[in-house]
C-alpha cells in the first residue's frame, strides 16, 4: 500500500514539477528579460534577471518539499507577483491579512498549491484586473480549522482558456486536487480545496484551502 | 513585405518589432496589437503578408482568431513560449514557428524562407490539422502535413513505404503508383517521422520498417519493401538497420 502509494506520489511530483516550471512561465519572462536588454534598460534587466533566478531557486527548493511554512509560501507569492509585474504593464499587488493571533510561520501547508492557484487566478482575471490589480490573501481560523482564501476583485471571465487546452499538461487544479488526495492519505492531513463566501466587499472568491492544523512528521 | 504581430504580451510585440527593424529590414510591420478583439477587424481589413501570432492568448486564442478571419490570404509564423511538444505538431502540420525568446538568426532565416513564393494551402484544413495534432496528444499523429510544389498534402505515416531523397527534395512512396515529391531534406523528413517506424538504411534513403519484406544480407546487403522495390543498404549504415531489428524481434 505504501509502496503504491509512493509511486503515485513520485509520478504525480514529477508532472506537478512540469507544471510549476511551465514553459509559458518560464519562456515568456525570458522574453520579458530579453526585451529590457533589447531597449538597453540594463540594470532592470539585471534586476529582473536575478529576481527570476531566485524565484526558479525557491521553486526548485519548495517543490522538493511536501510543506513549506505559510511564510515560505507567501514569500513565494510575494516574489512570484513582483515577478508578474515585471513582466506586464500593469501592476499586481498582493495584499496578505493574517488574523490575529495566528503565526504565518507556524502554519505549515503543501508547498506550491497557493502558488499555483494564484497562477491561475492572474492568468483568467488578468483582462479584468482593474487599475488597482489587487489580489488579497486571507488567513483566518474558523471552527479549528485555518482557511486560506484568495480573492480578487475581477469578474470571471468565462472566455479565459485553460492553459490545458494545448499540450499534454492536466489542469492545474486537477493536478492540485489529486496532490491534495494523496497528501492526506500520506500524511493523515485533511486538506480541502473549497469554495466560500467572499470577506472583502466587492470581491469573488476564487480558490481557498481549508485544513486541520498540523505539523508534518517528515517533510517528505 | 508587409507584418503584423499579435500576442497578449507587449514585451513580445515591441521585442519582435526591435528585431525585426534590426535583421530584417525588408519586412515592415503595419501592426502590433496585444488584444486579439482588436486585432480582428484589422486582419480582415487590410493587406499584408505575414502575421506573427501566438497561441495562447486569452479571449480568443490564436487558433480562434484565425478561424474568425474571413481574409486568410497571408503567411502565419506561429510565436511561441511552448515547449517541445507544441513545437513538433507545429512540425507535424508544416507551419513556420519562432520560439520565444526569439532568436535572430532564426527570424532571419524563417523570413527568407515566406520570401520563397509557395503555393497557397488551406490555411483553415491546415489549423484544424494542427489543432487535432495538439489535443489528441500523441507522440506521433497518423497524418502529417508536408509540403509540395502544388501546396500541402496529408499523407498517412503507415501508408509511407520509402523516401528517397532528390538534392534539397524528397519523394515520398506510398501504396500508389507515382510517387510525391515534397520540399523537404530527407533529413528534415526523417525528423518528422522520428518515433516512426523509419530507418535511414542509406544516405539518400528512409524506409518505414512496417513495410519492410525481406532483407538480403549478400551483394553488399539490400531490403525489399512491400510494393517490390530493392533498396541498397550502406555500408556505412548496416548496423544501424541489424540493430533496429534486433530491438523490434525483442519488443515483440
Amino acid at each position: 500500500m505504501t509502496i503504491d502509494l509512493d509511486l503515485q506520489m513520485a509520478r504525480l511530483e514529477v508532472k506537478l514539477l512540469r507544471a510549476q516550471f511551465n514553459s509559458h512561465f518560464l519562456f515568456n519572462n525570458l522574453n520579458a528579460i530579453n526585451y529590457c536588454i533589447l531597449q538597453n534598460e540594463n540594470a532592470k534587466a539585471t534586476s529582473y534577471l536575478t529576481l527570476f533566478s531566485r524565484f526558479l531557486r525557491r521553486l526548485a527548493g519548495s517543490s522538493r518539499q511536501d510543506f513549506v511554512r505559510l511564510s515560505e509560501e507567501i514569500e513565494t507569492l510575494s516574489q512570484y507577483v513582483q515577478i508578474e509585474n515585471l513582466r506586464y504593464a500593469r501592476p499586481l499587488r498582493l495584499v496578505v491579512s493574517v488574523d490575529h493571533g495566528i503565526e504565518a510561520e507556524d502554519v505549515w501547508l503543501p508547498s506550491l498549491v497557493l502558488h499555483s492557484q494564484l497562477e491561475n487566478v492572474i492568468w483568467q482575471n488578468l483582462e479584468s484586473l482593474t487599475d488597482e490589480g489587487v489580489l488579497r490573501l486571507g488567513v483566518s481560523r474558523k471552527s479549528g480549522k485555518y482557511c486560506i482564501l484568495l480573492e480578487t476583485k475581477g469578474v470571471y471571465s468565462e472566455l479565459a482558456h485553460s492553459r490545458s487546452e494545448l499540450g499534454s499538461r492536466e489542469s492545474a487544479l486537477n493536478l492540485t486536487l489529486k496532490r491534495l488526495q494523496l497528501l492526506n492519505a500520506r500524511h493523515g492531513t485533511d486538506l480541502k480545496i473549497s469554495k466560500s463566501k467572499a470577506r472583502f466587499p466587492n470581491s469573488n472568491v476564487r480558490v481557498g484551502l481549508s485544513f486541520t492544523p498540523f505539523v508534518p512528521q517528515n517533510l517528505f | 513585405m508587409k507584418a503584423i504581430l499579435v500576442d497578449d504580451e507587449s514585451h513580445c510585440t515591441e521585442s519582435l518589432a526591435i528585431l525585426l527593424r534590426s535583421h530584417c529590414p525588408e519586412v515592415e510591420v503595419v501592426g502590433k496589437y496585444n488584444r486579439s478583439e482588436e486585432a480582428l477587424p484589422v486582419l480582415d481589413r487590410e493587406t499584408f503578408d505575414v502575421l506573427f501570432l501566438d497561441i495562447e492568448m486569452p479571449v480568443y486564442n490564436g487558433f480562434e482568431l484565425l478561424n474568425r478571419l474571413t481574409n486568410k490570404s497571408f503567411d502565419v509564423v506561429f510565436t511561441t513560449a511552448y515547449d517541445q511538444f507544441a513545437v513538433k505538431a507545429f512540425k507535424y502540420s508544416a507551419f513556420d514557428y519562432l520560439l520565444k525568446p526569439i532568436d535572430s538568426t532564426e527570424l532571419k532565416e524563417c523570413v527568407a524562407k515566406l520570401g520563397e513564393k509557395k503555393k497557397q494551402g488551406d490555411l483553415d484544413d491546415q489549423l484544424s490539422f494542427l489543432r487535432s495534432v495538439l489535443l489528441r496528444e500523441q507522440q506521433v499523429p497518423q497524418k502529417i502535413a508536408l509540403p509540395t510544389t502544388a501546396g500541402l498534402e496529408y499523407v498517412q505515416i503507415s501508408e509511407i513505404i520509402r523516401c528517397e531523397s532528390d538534392s534539397n527534395y524528397t519523394r515520398i512512396f506510398q501504396d500508389k503508383s507515382n510517387p510525391t515529391l515534397i520540399c523537404r531534406t530527407l533529413k528534415e523528413v526523417e525528423e518528422l517521422l522520428e518515433g516512426a517506424n523509419f530507418a535511414r538504411i542509406h544516405h539518400s534513403h528512409l524506409i518505414n520498417l512496417d513495410h519492410l519484406k525481406k532483407h538480403v544480407r549478400s551483394d553488399g546487403g539490400y531490403v525489399v519493401m512491400s510494393d517490390g522495390s530493392e533498396i541498397a543498404i550502406s555500408r556505412s549504415r548496416k548496423g544501424i538497420l541489424d540493430n533496429l531489428l534486433r530491438v523490434r524481434s525483442f519488443k515483440n
